[in-house]
């Protein structure tokens, strides 16, 4: 569970502040240089509600001052040195990804979930200084400079940082545009790479070379995937299969509506015969759903992708792997080349990568 | 019950080799992965897998101290990007056995990661991680306890670790190049013995 146990050292180095407690939130500050248990934290009501630190905690020189958002509607609380119990307190909905600015004068910190702002206050006043809304995601990190926010799930940008002035709450143009024309990949008749949106509104063809890209006729998409033989019959919670070009072998994910309650077992990417039997279960660790897969076009192995980047490639006789390889985004589609010498990646924003992989 | 646990054993092996102790598996810069002939497309500040993962309790975000770099952990592994270029300089890949995670950066040009055999405390470390070069140049090892803690450890010239609350001690140790230290030691019951190698 996250923020459930944690170690922070304060910026200066003097001071480690550990909370090891799952029961109350009560962080311990010790003094680095003498190993001497300095003082303590505690939050008054984490007997009766839990206060975990999810939103993350910042401090200032020798923890003198801890600031700790416990998102759900707990708020966030503040903390002075000589002072157990906390000398603020901020309720509200879902405080997260706190930080001190300012000469540890002034927090930063991101309230709301769906309708974000970004919130400064003034700590020794105990005043709200401006809240502007933000689309900022939840996982951030607040420059050195105290005025700009990067995060990494920021609304509409999938996969790339995204960069916020903290005054404004305006989009930084540092940030990266969503590359749209990489979310399908697929190779013409010709040999040539095409990939287009996911709507196929702005398909492209690619020069592997020189990497230049270049507009196909809107509308541009991928041959119709080969459908399984009338004879394929694969067990009750078989979803959609990709088939090889000869018709043997197919790839599908499976849950077994009778096993719902065990594991593992009851979810897997199925590799199947002509005839819908499971020739063997390729069971992942989670990152099951969302996966692509491809075959060669000899039909004697197959691509698997997972979201978290990793490929791994198998012989379609047994479903065993040959090779793991890596893409540096959630992929989003596969295709091998006509010729079976190219592995072709996308992950819907930033680059495809092409591979070799064999073939003819 | 023995022939079951050696199925499992070869089950549980099979068919990936996996390793004893995991290495950081580094990508510098803009290199290409492995059976790469090209790549098309943008690359500023790109990352694959979700972040929503606190791994090892720290912050899945953070900049160096500087400013220059910033760092994220995702569920592929952990990213160092130049802040103004959006150019990639590191990339320590998560797979199917092992988990990445950036724990802070260190000094000029260096960050900390903490990588760890999937689903199994027994084979972890804490790797220093020279940006330019890609190479590991410093390592924390658990040697004589059977792992690294889950606790967060951080870098300001010393490495810090803990037992952890499963371990129900409160004991904080520290070794590094120069040193080494119990920091406090309060109902400790569990031995913990990391150095740099």
């Amino acid at each position: 569970m996250p923020g459930m146990s944690w170690m922070r050292v304060s910026p200066d180095g003097t001071r480690l502040l550990v909370w090891s407690s799952c029961a109350k939130w009560e962080v311990d500050v010790l003094d680095t240089a003498t190993g001497k248990l300095v003082e303590r934290f505690v939050h008054p009501d984490s007997d009766s509600d839990p206060a975990w630190t999810t939103g993350g905690v910042a401090m200032s020189s020798k923890a003198a001052r801890l600031v700790a958002a416990h998102e759900w509607d707990r708020g966030f609380t503040v903390f002075e040195s000589g002072t157990e119990i906390p000398t603020h307190r901020v309720v509200g909905p879902w405080y997260s990804n706190i930080y001190l600015t300012q000469g540890s004068k002034r927090a930063v910190v991101i309230r709301g979930r769906g309708d974000q702002s970004i919130e400064v206050w003034d700590l020794p006043a105990k005043k709200r200084l401006s809240s502007v809304p933000a689309l900022v995601g939840r996982t951030m990190t607040l420059a050195p400079d105290d005025t700009t926010i990067c995060t990494t799930d920021a609304r509409g940008f999938p996969g790339t940082l995204q960069f916020f002035d903290v005054g404004t709450g305006k989009r930084l143009p540092q940030s990266p545009e969503w590359f749209t024309q990489a979310a399908v990949v697929w190779y013409l008749p010709d040999g040539t790479l095409a990939s287009a949106d996911e709507k196929f509104e702005k398909p492209v063809k690619w020069d592997v070379t020189t990497g230049a890209m270049a507009a196909l006729p809107a509308g541009s998409k991928p041959p119709e995937p080969a459908k399984p033989a009338a004879t394929f019959h694969p067990p009750t919670g078989t979803g959609p299969v990709v088939v090889a070009p000869n018709g043997e072998r197919a790839i599908g994910y499976r849950t077994d509506p009778d096993e719902l309650d065990s594991s593992p077992g009851d979810s897997y990417l199925g590799l199947f015969d002509d005839r819908g039997t499971v020739v063997r279960k390729l069971n992942w660790y989670g990152n099951l759903f969302g996966t692509k897969s491809a075959f060669a076009p000899d039909s004697k192995t197959f691509a698997i992708a997972r979201g978290d980047g990793e490929i791994t490639l198998y012989d379609s006789e047994k479903g065993l792997p040959i090779r793991t390889l890596r893409h540096g985004g959630g992929v989003t589609s596969l295709a091998y080349s006509p010729d079976g010498r190219f592995l072709a990646s996308a992950c819907g924003d930033g680059p495809i990568l092409v591979r070799a992989v064999g073939g003819r | 019950m023995s022939l079951l646990a050696l199925l499992i054993a070869i089950a549980w092996a099979a068919p990936f080799d996996r390793p004893d102790f995991p290495e950081p598996r580094v990508l510098v810069a803009g290199a290409l992965p492995e059976g790469v002939v090209a790549r098309l497309g943008p690359d500023t500040f790109r990352f694959a897998g979700w972040t929503n993962v606190l791994h090892n309790g720290g912050p899945a975000a953070r900049y160096s101290s500087d400013g220059k770099r910033i760092a994220i952990t995702t569920t592929a592994g952990a990213y160092v990007w130049d802040a103004t270029t959006g150019k990639r300089l590191l990339w320590v890949a998560t797979d199917s056995w092992t988990v990445s995670g950036i724990l802070g950066f260190g000094g000029t040009n260096d960050v900390i990661v903490d990588c760890r055999r999937l689903h199994d405390d027994k084979g972890g470390g804490v790797f220093r991680i020279n940006i330019a070069s890609g190479k590991v140049d410093g390592q924390v090892a658990a040697q004589r306890a059977t792992s690294l803690p889950g606790g967060v450890a951080q870098w300001y010239g010393r490495l810090f670790a803990h037992p952890g609350q499963r371990h129900g001690g409160r004991e904080y140790r520290y070794r590094d190049r120069h040193g080494q230290g119990t920091v406090a030691a309060e109902d400790a019951r569990h031995e913990l013995d990391a150095g740099f190698s």
